[in-house]
């Protein structure tokens, strides 16, 4: 009886295992090189374009000076003309 | 049943080992199958584990003495409920418990990054499997709770009763939970470095929500482990800077680190290398811990005596260590971050400081928690570090990681100027002064303590402040103020969840400063019919029952309590003996209140109910207890996934 519990109990990751090499399963590839790329731009303007929001919130409770906020802004703005030239850059 | 339990290890160590070895190897060679199989064969290995649990339990509830495991953790007289709980009372079910906790993790953690951090699977699934098949190699080699006695006993020796407390079912799994799951952070964000791309930030979210997920895990484990000692062990304290509390709050403090610098690599990219080598040291720590809970040189009250397998937690601990920093060291190049710091006053330099303060706090924790050892080491004679030593060093550390609390959430991120910020500071300032000469004519003259309650003063005012101010601004849109309110925690979760979880934090702040610098006690000799007065409290000793239990021998005392005239009730504290276990269980009786805990507990009885019962009088320690809902709240409410914005709109 424990023999054939241990082998019931043995066949749960033997399947698991063995699966994806019998039927030669591919990992489902959903990163090619550019996207990848195209991904970390994504995260860089998504971090840009968060931290302008946040300034924007900053300023207009009045954690932040006016000077403050143009130069945090013009900051922003470069960093984002930067990885778009970059990015134009790429696609030429 | 238990042999199913124990061939059941001996397969999810084979899986184990499988997993580690293919899942590299499947990296290697670029080999999909191979890396598939690995992910899969993890799968799996919760389900392996799952039967072990069931059937060690299983020997517990049918009550199998044959087992050594179950002989020595519980008895035919043990409340049927604990019966399901003692899996976890000893050494060896404890270790199987955490190892089917880190498992089910694992395929958390594997799930979670499978679609956005596919180039990490194969090292973070290598890795999840070489902590796991570390942890069933010592189950199966060294604490088997499986093992077999030759002669089956009648009985068992029982659990040890401190351990019989509502605290069983919900401290020691949460505890377990939040130091085992520090590992996942740890698997996912070295799996990004080992594939190379730890110089891409996709990690941060998924690293932030794991990391605070241990965050959460290890505050709820702590704030119970203190709400235990204080109802159940009878001193009327609840935190004794125990080796083992140290372990739990080390971690602790190296993850509260993390998912605050986290937030500075998600918002500027920055602290790339600072935050790996944090959760790093975050893991290293619950290991740590694990050592000195097993049996490590250093001695607690909570470790389990019996073990020596602390040794082999050490030289795992040593060994991840030392791998971590080969690792880091050679991505390096993929850690650094090319953005510096805009300037000294800006959210970032507050979180660096902030980081500073906590690991100086985790430093100073873990030099008093390895001196006895050190001492020895060095002079032949072993000098235990005590409470005065860790209040006096981390005391202010604290107070200065509150100040910063209170800045923190009103510098913008970048840049801020020194006019602006004593302009926002200005009303908080305010605040603070008042609220320093109100508790100073109010009585409140030890400076710490002055400094400390003003200082939580700042933190509320500031957020307080905050919050009018956002609720103005959306108000002047248009939305009426009980909707902007809503409105504005809503639009940004992440803010006002921390903020909210700061809250909470200020709470606790209280409690701690309250009870630590104004509490009182006296000893009162007393027979049935005395009464007493003490801190405005007036008690009266009405009478006294002994109860025979087939286990222990209880007696009981009733008080009669009036505050100021007010009555407040019949508080009944207790005194078990367990002529078993040879231990005496004293359980306070406390009547809790936002201002104090009124804490009365027995000293000692004599027959005929004459006793001595310590009286301790708490202030503010319910604000303790309140926190935890605060803060639990505050962090699911900064977590809740808001809609995803469509790329368009992202951009």
């Amino acid at each position: 009886m424990i023999i054939i519990l241990s082998i019931i109990i043995a066949l749960i990751p033997a399947t698991a295992i063995l699966y994806p090499i019998i039927y030669s399963l591919k990992e489902k590839d959903n990163l090619t090189h550019d996207q990848d790329v195209y991904n970390i731009k994504q995260d860089d303007l998504r971090r840009i374009s968060e931290g302008i929001e946040t300034a924007d919130f900053d300023y207009s409770i009045g954690n932040l000076s006016h000077k403050d906020y143009i130069w945090i802004k013009e900051k922003y703005n470069s960093e984002a003309y930067k990885i778009m030239d970059l990015s134009d850059d790429k696609s030429k | 049943m238990v042999d199913i339990g124990q061939i059941s290890i001996l397969i999810a160590l084979v899986v184990s080992i499988y997993c580690s070895v293919v899942s590299f190897l499947g990296a290697k060679f670029k080999s999909s199958e191979l890396m598939l199989s690995a992910r899969f064969g993890l799968y799996s290995v919760p389900m392996i584990l799952l039967i072990s649990i069931i059937s060690i339990i299983y020997a517990f509830v049918t009550h199998d003495f044959s087992v050594l495991y179950v002989y020595e953790n519980s008895n035919l007289s043990m409340p049927s409920a604990y019966t399901w709980v003692a899996l976890y009372a000893g050494n060896a079910g404890s270790l199987l418990f955490i190892t089917f906790l880190l498992s089910i993790l694992s395929v958390c953690g594997i799930l979670s990054i499978r679609n956005k951090l596919q180039y990490a699977l194969p090292y973070t699934v290598g890795i999840l499997s070489i902590l796991l098949t570390f942890f069933i190699f010592v189950i199966l080699v060294f604490a088997n709770p499986f093992d077999r006695l030759d002669l089956v006993p009648v009985d068992g020796l029982g659990i040890n009763p401190l351990l019989v407390h509502f605290g069983m079912f919900i401290h020691p799994p949460v505890q377990m939970t939040g130091l085992i799951s520090v590992s996942i952070p740890f698997a996912i964000i070295l799996g990004v470095v080992l594939s190379g791309k730890g110089s891409d930030d996709l990690w941060v979210d998924i690293g932030r929500v794991w990391g605070m997920i241990s965050w959460t895990m290890l505050t709820i484990g702590l704030m119970l482990g203190s709400w235990w000692a204080y109802t159940i062990l009878g001193w009327g304290g609840y935190w004794a800077w125990d080796p083992v509390e140290n372990s739990g709050l080390m971690p602790w403090l190296a993850m509260t680190a993390f998912i605050h610098s986290i937030m500075v690599q998600k918002y500027r990219g920055m602290f790339r290398m600072w935050n790996v080598i944090l959760v790093v040291i975050g893991f290293t720590l619950a290991q740590l811990g694990m050592f000195i809970n097993r049996g490590g040189p250093v001695p607690s009250v909570h470790s389990f005596a019996a073990s020596t397998l602390g040794w082999l937690f050490l030289f795992f601990m040593i060994a991840t260590l030392i791998s971590s920093v080969i690792i880091i060291v050679l991505f390096r190049k993929f850690l650094k971050s090319d953005r510096r710091l805009d300037s000294i006053i800006s959210k970032e330099s507050v979180f660096l400081a902030q980081n500073i303060l906590f690991l100086l706090i985790a430093f100073f924790t873990l030099w008093g928690t390895i001196y006895p050892v050190f001492s020895e080491s060095v002079s032949g004679e072993t000098v235990t570090v005590g409470k005065p030593y860790f209040d006096l060093v981390n005391g202010p550390l604290f107070l200065g990681i509150i100040f910063l609390m209170s800045i923190g959430p009103i510098i913008p991120w970048r840049k801020a100027s020194f006019n602006q910020l004593f302009d926002v500071l200005k009303m908080p300032g305010l605040g603070f002064v008042t609220c320093l000469f109100i508790l100073f004519f109010s009585g409140i003259r030890n400076p710490l303590a002055l400094i400390g309650f003003s200082i939580c003063s700042l933190v509320i005012i500031n957020l307080l402040q905050e919050w009018i101010r956002g609720i103005r601004l959306r108000h002047r849109g248009g939305e009426a103020y009980f909707i902007a309110f809503f409105k504005l925690l809503w639009a940004n979760r992440p803010r006002y969840g921390g903020y909210i979880v700061h809250i909470g934090i200020v709470m606790f702040s209280v409690g701690v400063i309250g009870s630590s610098f104004y509490s009182s006690q006296k000893d009162f000799s007393m027979s049935p019919g005395d009464s007493n007065i003490f801190g405005g409290y007036n008690f009266k000793y009405i009478n006294f029952t002994n109860e025979n239990y087939s286990d222990r021998n209880e007696s009981i005392a009733y008080f009669q309590v009036d505050s100021n005239g007010k009555p407040i009730g019949v508080l009944t504290p207790f005194r078990a003996f367990y002529p078993q276990f040879r231990i005496a269980a004293t359980r306070g009786a406390i009547n809790s209140t936002p201002k104090e805990d009124f804490y009365i507990v027995p000293s000692q009885f004599e027959d005929d109910g004459s006793g001595v019962f310590r009286v301790l009088i708490n202030p503010m320690i319910w604000w303790m207890w309140v926190s935890a809902p605060v803060i639990i709240f505050g962090t699911l409410f900064s977590l809740f996934p808001g809609r995803k914005k469509s790329k368009k709109k992202s951009i």
